[in-house]
């Protein structure tokens, strides 16, 4: 049976969340004061979620963004100005009009606040996405006929009217707070990309309860921030999704662009957007990963379309792997692919044929496995088709 | 032996508001980028005039400046090679503007600079929001040297880049408790008056720490510290590492003249740091203090082991033994100095003791009678050290910091986040919950009356 998705605002709180007949569990956001500030998941008993579970399970002692949110409320300590007061908020997107005018909708009032909204449309098979964004007003449209993501990126970087270009999915909702949420974080000179929280939109199928237990966008409540003097650029997973990202445009500058060989949309099949942050910190600068910036993503449906996701996750973290190696000479990347392996795939593969409790469906393991092992490959077949764009610091 | 030239005659105005002395020694194309930036000022060019002290210059600054055709008042003032602290006490000393703006040669200072460091000078004066209530003249104005790397790109300059932004990251933080390391001379303003009233900077600094050494005396004298964060500069930065240990040796002197300037700040010098510490930090000290030469030998050849660790990116690697080797260089300079008194650094700090500080104030303060009282009390105060309570439970003690301007009542909120934020949720939220749900009330601890309240 499906998960549903709610939220509940600790500051004021119904004694219970109902309306939720057909579901057997729900997952629950945690705000506080508006901020994200934890999630549980709990079972729903005659249509609805008793608060008091809620609190049970989110409102403990170990906490700490909860608690440092409650006494930044109690003291009455502001939260710093946005540094930067306008962006771009760039929508890269394929043939998904559906998807798209949901997640317009959502950003339109970042419109009428005097932000620009820019949709990039990469290499379309039909002008269905032409449409749907002519029905909104002001919205700019642009063409990328260049294959890939990163292309699609790039091209948003080179269109931008602002200085900071604020990335959604297409298949993604930004809650009304998300652009002020990744602003603030830009008075740091040094941060060149700020990252938000990314939660399921919706929990209806087995596939989207699995690719959130399996491979979930979140990084948790607490603000991070990412200084590649101090940490691995290589962990550059830590800095969160593509999905819900924002750059300083400068970042082009300094760094370079997108990498174009690495990214959707390429035999790469992803990877794109952790290079670029494994690429910002390993030239010294900052990544911020800021929970405040909450975007809702809806998860593929079926299971097939899950199977080939994680089979794209697994190409795309090797070839952008192989990249930092070729090109970078960052032979610590041969560490992380062990460490991996052994630290996580191997128990994972262990645990599911033996058919423990909790196990990952196999087919799921081993499609990462098979997109592991053919990403070099994939990496060199794009640099084949593909001109490389990133170099390396 | 100094000759001081007006190449422009008479200026304008008969005395400018701001005098900015910028103190050189042989860059003469990073001078003329500053003097450049500063013909591009927002503030009126007839407000300010600026004296290049030329110490011991080599190349043709000299010639440079005289050529430079400046829309404002441009002075020269040359000498024979005295340091930075002299060559700014001698510039302050020709000034004839009501505010003095140090700012170093290698900074190029944003358009909008002088006017900020005025506009924050005649704010606090006016006793403007979050400054002072009461019209003061000691006001200092810090601004940021925004780091820009010049020359060679490699791990040492990308970490200095970021331990300089994370510096001024903390000064501009609301709140912050400023102390004499805050005090940067690379782009600061200060009252001439002020400054001649304090006596200048320590010409027995050669080149490390004067600043730091005039932010001791500042804090003592209770100045009013300004983080002015529009006045943007940035700071071109061309250094290696070679030479940045050449740096940290300096800044081991340096840090024993501080503790025999001022004794109270021993304690809180690096020199008072790993003093009982075994291993390799304890091998640093040994070799800098008994067998320099060995040390030096070793040190060289490890640096051509840093080398290996950066092309292959062995960046843990590569700053474990960075720090090292830094660590040696800063023990070399300390015992340069220190071997002249015959004393080891455990008896330098140890010293300190009889120094004759004066004994710091400490204030009791309970929460609950709000947090605006409270900042009231210690703005009336202004004690060295606070012993906080709530309801008459002990949250915590802040021990008196040497070095450090006493508390404002602006220091107190970031204070209790910062620091005393686990005991605080212990001591208020938990007493809440537990009161509502024993009284059987809503089961949510959060409440908005107390969260506005």
């Amino acid at each position: 049976m499906a998960t549903a998705v709610v939220e509940v605002e600790l500051l004021d709180p119904p004694a219970r969340i109902g309306g939720l007949d057909g579901y057997a569990a729900a997952l629950v956001l945690a705000r506080l004061g508006g901020r994200p500030v934890g999630q549980a998941t709990l079972p729903v008993v005659e249509g609805s979620v008793d608060v008091g579970r809620v609190h049970e399970a989110i409102v403990t002692d170990s906490n700490r963004p909860l608690w440092d949110r409650w006494l930044q409320l109690r003291l009455g300590i502001p939260d710093p100005e946005p540094a930067v007061e306008k962006a771009t908020v760039a929508v890269c997107t394929r043939d998904r009009p559906d998807d798209l005018r949901r997640c317009l909708d959502a950003l339109y009032p970042y419109l009428e606040a005097g932000h620009e909204l820019l949709v990039v449309d990469n290499r379309p098979s039909t002008r269905e996405t032409e449409r749907v964004v002519a029905m909104y007003d002001g919205v700019r449209y642009v063409r990328e006929d260049r294959q890939g993501l990163s292309a699609a990126g790039n091209r948003a970087f080179r269109e931008a009217s602002h200085e900071v270009v604020a990335f959604a999915d297409d298949d993604t909702v930004p809650d009304p707070g998300w652009l002020p949420a990744l602003l603030r974080n830009f008075s740091d000179p040094l941060v060149l990309c700020v990252t938000g929280l990314t939660m399921p939109l919706e929990l209806e199928t087995e596939a989207q309860e699995w690719f959130e237990r399996y491979s979930p966008f979140g990084r948790g409540f607490e603000r991070v921030v990412l200084d590649g003097t101090q940490m691995n650029p290589l962990a550059s997973w830590r800095a969160g999704a593509g999905a819900n990202m924002a750059f300083r445009r400068s970042a082009v500058d300094r760094v370079g662009p997108f990498e174009e060989v690495l990214g959707s949309g390429t035999p790469a099949r992803s990877g794109g957007d952790h290079e670029y942050f494994a690429r910002i910190l390993a030239a010294g600068y900052r990544i911020v990963y800021e929970p405040a910036a909450l975007s809702w993503h809806r998860h593929r449906r079926t299971w097939e379309e899950l199977r080939r996701t994680v089979y794209g996750y697994g190409v795309g973290v090797y070839a952008s792997w192989t990249h930092e190696l070729v090109v970078g000479r960052e032979f610590g990347v041969l560490k992380m692919a062990c460490g991996w392996l052994i630290r996580d795939q191997l128990p994972a593969l262990v645990r599911s044929l033996l058919r423990r409790p909790g196990r990952v469906p196999l087919d799921l393991l081993l499609a990462e496995l098979r997109g592991c092992v053919a990403g070099p490959w994939a990496y060199l077949a794009s640099r084949r088709v593909l001109p490389m764009t990133g170099g390396w610091p | 032996m100094s000759a001081s030239h007006d190449r422009r005659g008479a200026p304008s105005r008969a005395t400018p508001a701001v005098t900015v002395v910028i103190p050189t020694r042989n860059r003469r194309a990073s001078l003329c980028r500053t003097l450049e930036a500063l013909a591009r000022q927002t503030f009126p060019v007839s407000d300010f005039e600026v004296i290049v002290a030329a110490d011991g210059c080599t190349d043709d600054t000299a010639a440079a400046v005289e050529r430079f055709d400046a829309p404002y008042a441009l002075r020269l003032v040359q000498l024979p090679g005295s340091g930075a602290a002299t060559a700014r006490n001698r510039g302050a000393a020709e000034a004839r503007g009501r505010l003095l703006l140090f700012v170093d040669d290698d900074v190029e200072p944003s358009p909008g600079l002088i006017a900020a460091h005025v506009e924050a000078h005649g704010r606090a004066r006016a006793g403007g929001a979050g400054v002072s209530n009461s019209a003061r003249t000691d006001v200092v104005g810090i601004g940021p040297c925004l780091p820009v790397l010049v020359g060679r790109v490699g791990l040492f300059q990308r970490k200095l880049r970021s331990w300089w932004v994370s510096e001024y990251e903390r000064l501009a933080r609301p709140g912050h408790r400023f102390t004499y390391r805050d005090v940067l001379s690379g782009n600061l303003s200060i009252g001439a008056e002020h400054f001649r009233r304090l006596g200048g900077f320590d010409t027995a600094f050669h080149g490390a720490a004067e600043d730091w050494e005039f932010g001791v005396r500042l804090v003592k004298s209770d100045a009013e510290l300004v983080y002015v964060g529009a006045a943007v500069a940035w700071h071109h930065i061309d250094l290696g590492l070679e030479r940045s240990f050449q740096r940290t040796r300096h800044e081991g002197r340096a840090d024993v003249l501080m503790g025999l300037r001022h004794p109270e700040l021993r304690p809180v010098l690096p020199l008072a740091q790993g003093l009982d510490a075994h291993g390799a930090e304890r091998l640093c000290r040994m070799g800098a203090f008994r067998a320099p030469v060995l040390g030096d030998l070793v040190v060289k050849v490890l640096g051509w082991q840093l080398r290996v660790h950066e092309a292959l990116r062995m960046r843990r690697a590569w700053q474990g033994l960075s720090g090292l080797i830094r660590r040696y260089w800063y023990w070399r300079g300390v015992a340069e100095e220190l071997g002249r008194s015959g004393s080891g650094p455990a008896e330098f700090v140890a010293a300190a003791a009889d120094a004759g500080a004066p004994e710091p104030v400490s204030l009791d303060v309970d929460l609950a009678n709000g947090l605006d009282v409270a900042e009231d009390m210690i703005d009336l105060v202004r004690p060295d050290a606070l012993c906080l309570y709530h309801e008459g439970r002990e949250i915590g003690e802040l021990p008196p910091v040497p070095g450090a301007e006493r508390l404002r009542g602006r220091h107190l909120r970031p204070l209790l986040f910062e620091r005393f934020g686990r005991e605080l949720i212990g001591v208020l939220a938990v007493a809440e919950v537990q009161g509502r749900v024993r009284a059987g009330r809503h089961p949510t601890p959060l409440h908005p009356e107390e969260v506005a309240r």
